[in-house]
């Protein structure tokens, strides 16, 4: 079943130039560390970059407005790898209480929590300071909406106004940008992967790159595209929960 | 009398804050109101009533700020209350109804719930009870299967049942209040005058005191006992309504009166009368009275003195802001010359059997096809003729396809099957893109929108002179100027607004750059689609009147758009009366609005005068696409069995008037219509 | 008749100003000052880089190289070749402020091509380009460098191409988005009946109003341009060495981290400056508002 010089059989992706192995074996390896990686991040990215951003647009103009979305801008505006070179002179230089890669060997004298910390945490910072723009803007644009106003004056709570007129309108343009964020963290942690030697799909597909495996990236390619697509059918799934205009036909 | 009234506002000043500036929007504000009284605030766009209405619910927008004065109600003073008091005020001494009701509601709630909530914040009872309060309510405003309506969701109801669910919200706080902003601003007039009815009949039976906000004098006239018009910022006259209409005290009550189409003022002249000038901006009132720059009996050194005439009594409850007020009883401007118009010529556009189908746009789907829903014909069979120098008018509701004929004309649409023969050759097919120059540069048209019919982009002096090199090809700089200045002047505009941009004129003077691009090139017909509904009343006049000019002085053909049933009686040679894409009635204005009429043009008029047609379905039922005739579901007289069937028949009064109804015409002579002395 | 009380007045007076007076609503507001005096100041260090960098960034001294930490001689150090980090941030000035401008007028350029008769013409136009960038926009961009970079090899020309590719996309669902609500405006429906061309319409009557939005997706791409250019940099995919790259500075001596902080926090330093600038503009443009 397996063909030395790389060709692909039906329902077979193929056999790696780099490793030596059938693609496949590859992918299932690494893919497994990825959704690892994924879930962590997820778990910390979508509740802080709700709250965050919820709690800035609802005190639009405030002082803890102004400290949140400035920070949120400032943390957009680090490249991955500069959020990574920070941590780990904090971490690792300074403190030395963290690994400086996480190459998830269970063998290590770092436990497997230590090696995911740093990855987890620079994964948060890039995408939950984009992600609570996203949700601040959405939140301040509904609190703008004739509706919201109405349910004021009809004299409803205050806590009523803001779960059932404001953020359920709120949460449905975000929901968009969350999906492409998990659309990212399933294929493309490029940097993040490669500078702490994370065995995720991420850097298999530079190495693949750079090693010129096009079977691999093919696959990879591949990969990508389903998550994408597969992404998109949740999104759909979830604007015709939410969105009573949008209606299967 | 203090302890008599429900709501009693003193000197009321509201500011907004820009700029780091505070600009009072509102000065100088007294309001008495008894219980279940119903007053009417009129006044134009920016004058302050919004934020007026808002400001008695405790409510004001971010950069608002109440200056000086108070608001009492009942026996509370609303400027001192704080959270939880304002709570309690609006779920119950005060409700509002809003401007635009299906933006009013929140989208992703069903109705039920929404009302189940401002019944819940009023009054402690169960879920059940607060249901069938509910349920009870939306009976109460006439709302067809409540029950039905219950699990609907906002995006599901037309503009006039959301209103209605919008009216049933507030009431189900069994407020003492009730402020109307704008309520039917928006709305079709026959549903416009179902929803003002229900508003008066409600007011009556409950015994809510109603503060009813409007840019329509007469709208309010039909509803309230007393009436206060506002002009930037202040009240200038306050009176019992009959005594208002009958002999308004102040220049610019006169004014306004005056102004309406087809009132006594105006006669069988078709130039109505006006109120020169533009309402100042809030920062930019003149010293004195802020009327005085269009007032005609102003007088220097009075008029224009600090600290500016105050409201003051004048015979009886009427109260004027004027220093005058004893000396003059103002008339409306007569308006001073009569158009010469030219006689109707030949057929310029021949219209036969057109057909416009929009293609039916689907909702979000997964794989397979479904049935979605029938492609909707927004022309049906319209055949008509426009004659060379005549003012036609098109007359009908949104969505009966007027604009989308005169796109076809003009070239932005194509039409779907039959012919349109404009100056000897079909276009009903041919986009502007594909059509001659010649060809295209004949027919012209003006936008209602005034926001939108200039490019922002570019200096009034390059919006104009592009049209001019366009249509006359190569021209010197200077030649081009010239004739520039010369549209300009045409249309009463300095010759300085050639370097102005869009953004820094009124909408008033953004249509009359649009009517000089029109006219630029001598068109031989102008087509314009609603190019004064945008407009404020006193500024609509003006223009009705330059166009009227620039028509009869260039004996341009004139194909105006209207759904305004008082205007185009009041300007037009000859109507046609549209209704779900069908031309149900076509004839000379006297013949349109003199019986026979057809049911639908009947219902128009009374809506006109203000009267919901009497029994008969609701205005708001669906256009009937598969009936044979549009308008079967909402007509009165329909004949179950015939008209669902069978195409009706044109029928012919005279050479120029037709009606397509199944009755015959001396049997829709003898319908019950209601048409009041006023219209 | 505005019936939000203003606040839609409130918003056509903001974007009037941001429309007649980008300065203007710089100016308002003062985290945008500052955005832009940054981005001025490394535009003019750039310029002068031959002028004021101390050092050639690329000669190679490992007598400094003995002592990289930063002394009087090298005021940021050197790094383990003993080349003059402050001579190689100056110079990587001038590779950010050659490939990014380039790359995003060139993706601009491409898109607004693509996406304006997209959304003025409709039909299949619009739904060959609109498939074919939904295509490419769900493929992480990531993914495209690495696979054209590595086919076709570092160098400016590819890495213009690269982003253009992965940009143009993009910018052309704006433009046209933009351009099928800007096409309903009266105004061009009056220059469609006075017969004007197609291209008329859209250079003239449109792009001019598309203006704003644009300028603010400009200044965003052009930040994550920045933040691109030097993750590829750091990837080993910049610009070959031994050119001054902000990014290839931080993977040449990350390794050296815990001992030699100097050598790579300067360079990280100067690529945020730059990105949060790019961010704080185009916000400022936005009037303060994100989305
Ligand atoms: N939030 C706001 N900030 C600044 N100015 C405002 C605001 N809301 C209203 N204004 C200004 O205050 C004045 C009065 O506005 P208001 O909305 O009360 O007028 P209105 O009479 O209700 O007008 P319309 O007929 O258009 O509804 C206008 O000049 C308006 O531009
Ligand atoms: S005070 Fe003078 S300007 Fe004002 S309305 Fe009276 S007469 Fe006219
Ligand atoms: S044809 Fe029938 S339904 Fe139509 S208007 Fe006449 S009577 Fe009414
Ligand atoms: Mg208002």
């Amino acid at each position: 079943m397996v063909d030395p010089r790389g060709n692909r059989y039906f329902g077979n992706l193929g056999y790696s130039l780099m490793l030596k192995e059938p693609v496949i074996d590859v992918l299932s390896d690494r893919l497994g560390y990825t959704l690892l990686l994924a879930f962590w991040a997820v778990v910390f990215i979508v509740p802080l970059s709700i709250t965050m951003g919820v709690v800035a647009g609802m005190n639009e103009g405030r002082l803890i407005d102004r400290l949140i979305s400035m920070t949120a801008v400032v943390l957009t505006s680090l490249p991955e790898f500069v959020v990574s070179v920070g941590l780990l002179l904090v971490g690792v230089a300074w403190l030395g209480i963290l690994p400086g890669t996480s190459p998830m060997n269970l063998g290590s004298k770092w436990s497997i929590g230590t090696q995911l910390f740093l990855p987890v945490t620079v994964l948060v910072i890039a995408s939950a300071s984009y992600v609570s723009r996203i949700v601040r803007a959405s939140v301040v644009d509904t609190l703008r909406r004739p509706y919201v106003r109405t349910a004021l004056l009809k004299g409803l709570p205050r806590w009523q106004i803001t779960i059932h007129h404001v953020l359920r309108n709120a949460m449905i343009p975000p929901i968009t940008v969350i999906l492409l964020q998990i659309n990212w963290l399933l294929t493309g942690v490029v940097v993040v992967e490669a500078i702490f030697a994370y065995p995720g799909v991420g850097s298999l597909l530079l190495q693949a790159g750079l090693y010129g495996d096009i079977y691999l990236v093919q696959a990879l390619s591949l990969l990508a595209l389903s998550v994408a697509v597969g992404t998109q059918l949740i999104g759909d799934l979830c604007y015709m929960a939410l969105d009573p205009k949008i209606k299967v036909a | 009398m203090n302890d008599t009234s429900l709501l009693t506002v003193e000197k009321l000043e509201i500011s907004y804050r820009k700029d780091g500036l505070l600009l009072p929007v509102v000065k100088d504000f007294s309001l008495r109101l008894a219980p279940s009284e119903t007053y009417g605030l009129v006044g134009e766009s920016g004058c302050g009533k919004s934020t007026v209405a808002y400001a008695l619910l405790g409510y004001l927008s971010e950069h608002g700020v109440i200056t000086d004065g108070s608001i009492t109600l009942n026996g509370t003073d609303v400027r001192k209350l704080d959270h939880a008091g304002l709570r309690k005020l609006r779920g119950g001494d005060v409700a509002m109804v809003y401007q635009e009701p299906v933006s009013a509601l929140n989208p992703v709630l069903t109705i039920g719930r929404q009302l189940r909530e401002a019944r819940l914040a009023k009054r402690d009872c169960s879920k059940a009870d607060a249901n069938d309060a509910s349920i009870s309510m939306l009976k109460a405003v006439q709302l067809p299967d409540p029950a039905a309506m219950f699990d609907r969701y906002p995006h599901e109801l037309s503009g006039g049942q959301a209103q209605r669910v919008v009216i049933a919200m507030a009431l189900l706080a069994e407020p003492k209040l009730l402020v109307l902003d704008e309520p039917t601003t928006g709305l079709d007039a026959t549903v416009e005058a179902e929803v003002v009815e229900l508003i008066a009949n409600l007011g009556r039976k409950l015994g809510t005191a109603i503060l009813y906000i409007s840019h329509n004098l007469t709208l309010v006239g039909r509803i309230c006992e007393r009436v206060g018009v506002m002009y930037s910022g202040r009240i200038v006259e306050e009176a019992p309504t009959r005594q208002l209409f009958q002999q308004p005290r102040h220049p610019y009550t006169a004014g306004l009166l005056g102004c309406r189409p087809y009132s006594a003022a105006a006669g069988k002249n078709r130039r109505l009368a006006t109120i020169p000038g533009n309402v100042p901006l809030p920062g930019q009132e003149p010293a004195g009275c802020s009327f005085g720059p269009r007032c005609q009996y102003f007088e220097p050194g009075r008029c224009d003195q600090l600290p500016g005439p105050i409201l003051e009594a004048v015979a009886g409850p009427t109260r004027v802001r004027c220093v005058r007020r004893d000396e003059i009883v103002p008339q409306t401007l007569v308006p001073v010359s009569v158009a010469h118009r030219p006689k109707s010529g030949s057929s310029v556009i021949e219209v036969e059997a057109l057909v416009k189908s929009y293609a039916p746009r689907h909702a979000l789907r997964f794989g397979g096809k479904s049935p979605g829903p029938e492609a909707r014909n927004a022309n049906d069979k319209i055949s008509l003729s426009v004659k060379g120098g005549e003012i036609l008018s098109i007359v009908g509701e949104s969505g009966s396809g007027k604009s989308t004929l005169a796109k076809i004309a003009i070239g932005l649409e194509e039409a779907t099957s039959g012919r349109m023969i404009t100056f000897g050759q079909d276009v009903a097919q041919v986009r502007a893109r594909r059509r001659p120059l010649h060809l295209l540069h004949k027919i012209q048209m003006i936008f209602q929108n005034p926001d939108s019919t200039l490019n922002p982009a570019h200096t009034i002096g390059a919006i104009i002179g592009r049209a001019v090199r366009c249509v006359n090809g190569k021209q010197s700089a200077a030649d081009i100027k010239r004739h520039v200045d010369s549209l300009l002047a045409a249309v009463a505009l300095p010759p300085e607004f050639r370097h102005k941009y869009p953004h820094e004129l009124s909408g008033g003077q953004r249509q009359r750059v649009g009517i000089a691009r029109a006219f630029a090139g001598h068109p031989e017909v102008i087509i314009a689609d609603e190019p004064v509904s945008a407009l404020d009343v006193s500024i609509q006049a003006a223009i009705v009147n330059l166009l009227l000019d620039m028509q009869a002085h260039a004996g341009t053909t004139f194909l105006f758009i209207s759904h305004d049933v008082a205007l185009v009686r009041h300007l037009s040679d000859r109507v046609a009366v549209l209704y779900g894409g069908q031309l149900m009635e076509m004839g000379t204005v006297d013949e349109v609005f003199s019986p026979p009429f057809h049911p639908y043009t009947a219902r128009l008029i009374s809506a006109a005068s203000g009267r919901a047609a009497s029994g008969g379905p609701k205005s708001e039922g669906k256009v009937g696409q598969h009936a044979s005739c549009r308008f079967f579901e909402q007509c009165h007289v329909r004949i179950d069995g015939l008209c669902d069937r069978e195409t009706p028949p044109r029928r012919e009064g005279s050479e120029s008037h037709s009606v397509t109804c199944h009755h015959e015409l001396s049997e829709l002579a003898m319908q019950p219509i209601l048409v009041s002395e006023t219209m | 008749m505005s019936a939000s009380l203003g606040a839609a007045d409130a918003t056509m007076v903001e974007l009037r100003q941001n429309f007649f007076g980008i300065w203007a609503a710089i100016k308002r507001n003062p985290s945008a000052t500052a955005g832009i005096a940054v981005l001025l100041a490394w535009g003019i260090v750039a310029i002068l880089a031959p002028v004021v960098a101390p050092y050639d960034p690329t000669a190679i001294d490992f007598l400094a190289a003995a002592d990289p930490m930063p002394s009087s001689s090298h005021w940021l150090g050197t790094d383990s070749t003993g080349r003059d980090i402050l001579s190689r941030i100056i110079w990587g000035a001038r590779t950010t402020y050659t490939v990014v401008p380039l790359s995003v007028f060139a993706a601009f350029i491409v898109g607004i091509a693509l996406g304006m008769p997209a959304g003025y013409f409709g039909g299949w136009i619009d739904t060959l380009v609109s498939r074919a960038s939904d295509i490419m926009l769900s493929f992480p961009a990531l993914i495209l460098y690495i696979i054209l970079i590595t086919s076709f090899g570092p160098s400016l020309c590819n890495i213009v191409i690269a982003v253009t590719l992965a940009y143009a996309p993009g910018v052309s669902r704006l433009a046209r988005a933009i351009t099928l609500s800007l096409r309903e405006q009266d105004y061009v429906a009056a220059a469609q009946v006075r017969g004007e061309t197609s291209l008329y319409i859209m250079a003239v009557e449109i792009l001019p109003n598309a203006r704003g939005p644009l300028t603010v997706d400009l200044c965003l791409r052009a930040g994550y341009t920045v933040i691109l250019t030097g993750t590829l940099g750091f990837l080993g995919l910049g610009l070959p060495p031994p050119t001054a790259d902000w990014g290839g500075m931080v993977v040449e001596n990350g390794h050296l981290l815990s001992i030699y902080w100097h050598m790579t926090v300067f360079p990280c330093l100067a690529i945020s400056s730059v990105v949060i600038s790019c961010n704080l503009v185009a916000d400022s443009l936005r009037g303060g508002r994100t989305r």
